[in-house]
This record gives structure tokens, C-alpha cells and sequence, in this order.
């Protein structure tokens, strides 16, 4: 278990909790410090699973909306961040749902197509990640994203996704194998990658990496 | 990477990947100042929750008071109620969506201003249009344009006649041209352009555009009918059809793929399953001026 990350989490968790208790009074300066601490990986993460960013800057509204009319039904004694993400997973799905009614189209992308039809080589897909990303499902994504980017443990995204930790795991191990099978054997990482901490946009959330 | 999916070097490359990603997009900069207005409006809303532009706001927080069973119904209720000439199945359709489809009522009602109902039955053909608009003051999806007999590209690489009755909205999405929506019977149209890199046919790109299909909407069956030949503003094409369940809520998408060029072009159809053959004879006048230029 990475220590470092754990205390970071704790430390975290508390300066959330005592946010929230103040957001709870009326008072504003809290609110938009939670924003101004969360919005940006929220942001991202919207972004990573929708794939795109008009979307993802209406998630952000959403998801802090409904965060600022739920902020009652937080539990203090509680890690926030999965809390949090349980709200960006309903918006996102919500938004998804609702793409998919509406724009079913999927601007194709020919070039994530292995084989004599896409032309690109393994090297320019390494080079480029967003057809990797693009070339998986959203469901997918999403779970890498939690996993991955968030820094969620395995429990915690079973809380966020409402699924069973045993799905969870499953749900990951095929998403990676369909990452693994976009990006080709050419990407697997050698003996000099490490784990490291998870830094998104700089700030490591706890519960990083000491799965 | 390695066999073992859990192995941390694995999660060192998916941690890349996801950063360098991440990375390469910002949030818009005025997006706290949006939220502690959209907040500040909501609390408006609250204290004064009177007539149906009240009930609109307060939706959100009516819903979250009783039983899921009842939200939906009285989502449904106010849908039926704002848009008497659309169905219960529309609803019920956007049901998946139930927090989204009360934002976009509200959002609807207020756009509206008269707050009594008497928004134009397209809004409800494009619910999530802004899904935020109850509370944020500057939308930034579909935005309606100004109603014509044509749609011409902004950037003039094509043109065609919009069917009687539609409305044709910006796409939020990017790589989507434009969405011409139809209320009755309900359906969209929209256009999506990408550039093709390398020496494919028509044929490898439609295979391509299928096979992405197929991954990403593993629900979605295909037609037998398979892929059809077919025209677009005069250049071949290549036609197919295929469904969702869409959870019971059938929909239909047919979809028109061409090469003019280095663009690809996708026209997808979709439309309830239940009213197929009169949105498609609709849409067929879209088709038919279809027109690559700017003189459908």
C-alpha cells in the first residue's frame, strides 16, 4: 500500500467533509472551493468517457448541481471522492442514454480499425491515444477511467457503478483486454514501467494505487 | 501489454494514456462563475416556486422526494401535459433520462417566456439539447438556427432541403455537421464529416464505419438487407439499416455513408421503429436534394 497516498487521502477526505459541512450553512466560498478542487478531473473524466468536451463541461454543471442539492445525503464519515464520482457516473450514463436516442451516429474512425483497412501503423497509433480510447466502448471506458484515472479502489467503484466487486474486476479485465487489443502487442510496456501514483491534472486523489 | 490485466505495468500504461488524453483538453474558464449563477437561479427558483414554471424548477427536487415510479410519472405527466401532441412512448422512451429529460423541460419552459407551456413541440424531439438549462445561463449545445427551406454548410461542402415541418439544429457534437430533427412523426437527421486518411474505396470505409458501429453498440442488430448501393448528392453511396431495442422503445437508424474526396460523410436516419415508413417518406426529400455544394 502506498502510505504517501493514503495519508494524502485522509487528509483529503477531511478538507471535502469540512467543505461540505460549510457548503450545508448557505455558505458559497465552500461551494466553490469543492468546485474549484474537483471540477477539473471531473471534467476530464467526463471528457475521457463521452469523448467529448461540450459534453463534459455540461456534466460538470450537472454533477455539481445535483452535488449542491444532495450535499444533505452525504455521509461525513465517508470518503467523498466516490461519492462524487457516483453522481458523475448517473450524469454521464444519463447523458449517454440520451445521446444514443438522439445522435446515434458514431463518427467513424476508420483509422482504429486494425487490419488492410485502416492504413495507420502501431507506431502512429502509440503515437495518438485518442483512437485507442475512441475504439473502445463507453462502458469501458468508463471503468478504466475510475480505475485508472480517478484512482477509485475496486470496492469503491463497485459503490459508484452499483455493480458487485466481482463485476467490477470482470468489467475491468475486459476492458483491458480490448484496450490491449486496440493498442497492439506493440505497446506492452517494458520492464521499466512502473505503477507510479496516479496525477491526472496534478493533484493525486487517495485511495491511488494501493489496491 | 502483459496477459495479467491487473498487473501494475499494465495500469502504468492505461495511467499514461488516460493523462496524455486528459491532458489535451480544459474545462471552459468561466465554468465556476456558470455554476454559482446556475446555483444562485436554482435557489431563485425554490423560494418562489409558483405556477408551472415552478413546478418545472422544483422538478428535480420533487422527484427526489418520492419513489422512482412516481418521478418518472410525473415526468411523464408534465411531458404529456407541455406537449400534448407528443405521446406517452416519447416519454417513456427518454425514461433512461429521467433527471435530463426534467432539466430540458425546464430548460424548455424557460427559453420559452412564457413559462405556461407553450414551447414548440421541437423541443421535445431534442431533450438533452442543453441539459443544463434550468439552471446555466449560457447554453452551449444545439442552439436552434433561423428556420429554412435549406440547410447549407457553414463551410459550403454541402446543402439540402429541409422537409416540411422540421427544424434543423446545431450539433453539440463534434464531427456532427448539423441535426434535423422531425416531431411527428419522430426522428432526426443528422450529418457527420471526417477526414479519411490513406487510399480507401467506398467499400473499406463503410466496412470500417460498420465495424466501429458494432463495437461500440454491441445491442444494435443490423438489417439482413445488408449494405445497398445507393446515391448521395449524386456521388455512390452505400446504404444499410439497423436497430436498438432501445429498452422496448424500438429505434431505427439508417445510415448513408459516401467519399467525396479525402471527407467522409455519414447521413444517419433515426427515428422511433413504430414510425419508420412516414419519417423515412419525410426524410426522403432530405435525401433526394441532398447536394454536395451550396445549391441543394
Amino acid at each position: 500500500m502506498d502510505t504517501t497516498a493514503q495519508s494524502r487521502s485522509v487528509a483529503g477526505d477531511d478538507e471535502d467533509g469540512a467543505l461540505v459541512q460549510r457548503a450545508r450553512t448557505g455558505e458559497r466560498a465552500a461551494l466553490a472551493a469543492l468546485f474549484a478542487r474537483h471540477h477539473a478531473r471531473v471534467f476530464r473524466s467526463a471528457y475521457l468517457v463521452t469523448r467529448s468536451p461540450e459534453a463534459a463541461d455540461d456534466i460538470v454543471q450537472i454533477v455539481f448541481l445535483e452535488l449542491f442539492t444532495a450535499l444533505h445525503t452525504f455521509d461525513p464519515r465517508r470518503p467523498f471522492v466516490p461519492w462524487l464520482y457516483r453522481i458523475v457516473h448517473n450524469v454521464s450514463i444519463d447523458f449517454l442514454k440520451r445521446e444514443r436516442y438522439r445522435l446515434p451516429m458514431v463518427v467513424p474512425l476508420a483509422d482504429t480499425i486494425p487490419g488492410p483497412i485502416g492504413e495507420i501503423g502501431r507506431a502512429d497509433l502509440r503515437a495518438d491515444v485518442r483512437p485507442a480510447l475512441d475504439g473502445l466502448s463507453a462502458e469501458h471506458r468508463e471503468v478504466l477511467v475510475l480505475r485508472y484515472y480517478v484512482g477509485l479502489l475496486e470496492r469503491e467503484m463497485a459503490d459508484v457503478l452499483g455493480v458487485r466487486p466481482g463485476t467490477v474486476k470482470s468489467r475491468l479485465n475486459r476492458a483491458l483486454h480490448a484496450l490491449k487489443e486496440v493498442l497492439g502487442p506493440g505497446d506492452a510496456p517494458t520492464a521499466d514501467d512502473e505503477p507510479g501514483v496516479l496525477t491526472g491534472d496534478g493533484t493525486p486523489h487517495g485511495g491511488t494505487s494501493h489496491e | 501489454m502483459s496477459s495479467r490485466p491487473t498487473d501494475p505495468r499494465d495500469a502504468a500504461v492505461v495511467r499514461d494514456l488516460l493523462r496524455r488524453e486528459a491532458e489535451a483538453v480544459a474545462s471552459r474558464p468561466d465554468a465556476l462563475a456558470r455554476f454559482l449563477a446556475a446555483v444562485e437561479e436554482r435557489e431563485a427558483g425554490r423560494r418562489s416556486p409558483r405556477g408551472l414554471r415552478g413546478m418545472f424548477r422544483s422538478l428535480p427536487e420533487q422527484m427526489r422526494s418520492r419513489s422512482a415510479r412516481a418521478a418518472l410519472a410525473l415526468v411523464t405527466a408534465l411531458l404529456v401535459l407541455v406537449f400534448g401532441t407528443v405521446g406517452r412512448p416519447v416519454a417513456a422512451a427518454i425514461a433512461g433520462g429521467v433527471r435530463a429529460a426534467a432539466h430540458a423541460v425546464g430548460a424548455r419552459v424557460r427559453e420559452g417566456g412564457d413559462g405556461d407551456g407553450a414551447t414548440t413541440p421541437t423541443a421535445m424531439a431534442t431533450p438533452a439539447a442543453n441539459p443544463v438549462a434550468t439552471s446555466a445561463p449560457a447554453p452551449t449545445s444545439a442552439r436552434p438556427l433561423p428556420t429554412a427551406p435549406a440547410f447549407r454548410d457553414p463551410a459550403g461542402r454541402f446543402s439540402f432541403r429541409v422537409p416540411p415541418g422540421w427544424s434543423v439544429q446545431q450539433s453539440p457534437v463534434a464531427g456532427v455537421v448539423v441535426i434535423a430533427v422531425s416531431v411527428a412523426p419522430r426522428g432526426s437527421a443528422n450529418v457527420a464529416t471526417e477526414t479519411v486518411t490513406g487510399t480507401q474505396t467506398l467499400d473499406e470505409y463503410t466496412a470500417a464505419t460498420i465495424a466501429t458501429i458494432r463495437r461500440e453498440h454491441e445491442g444494435y442488430r443490423f438489417a439482413a438487407s445488408g449494405v445497398q448501393p445507393d446515391t448521395l448528392g449524386t456521388y455512390p453511396a452505400r446504404r444499410y439499416d439497423f436497430f436498438d431495442d432501445n429498452a422496448g422503445a424500438g429505434v431505427r437508424f439508417v445510415q448513408y455513408v459516401t467519399l467525396v474526396g479525402t471527407t467522409g460523410y455519414v447521413l444517419t436516419l433515426t427515428c422511433a421503429d413504430s414510425e419508420s415508413a412516414p419519417f423515412l417518406k419525410q426524410a426522403q426529400v432530405l435525401i433526394d436534394t441532398f447536394t454536395f455544394g451550396s445549391s441543394p
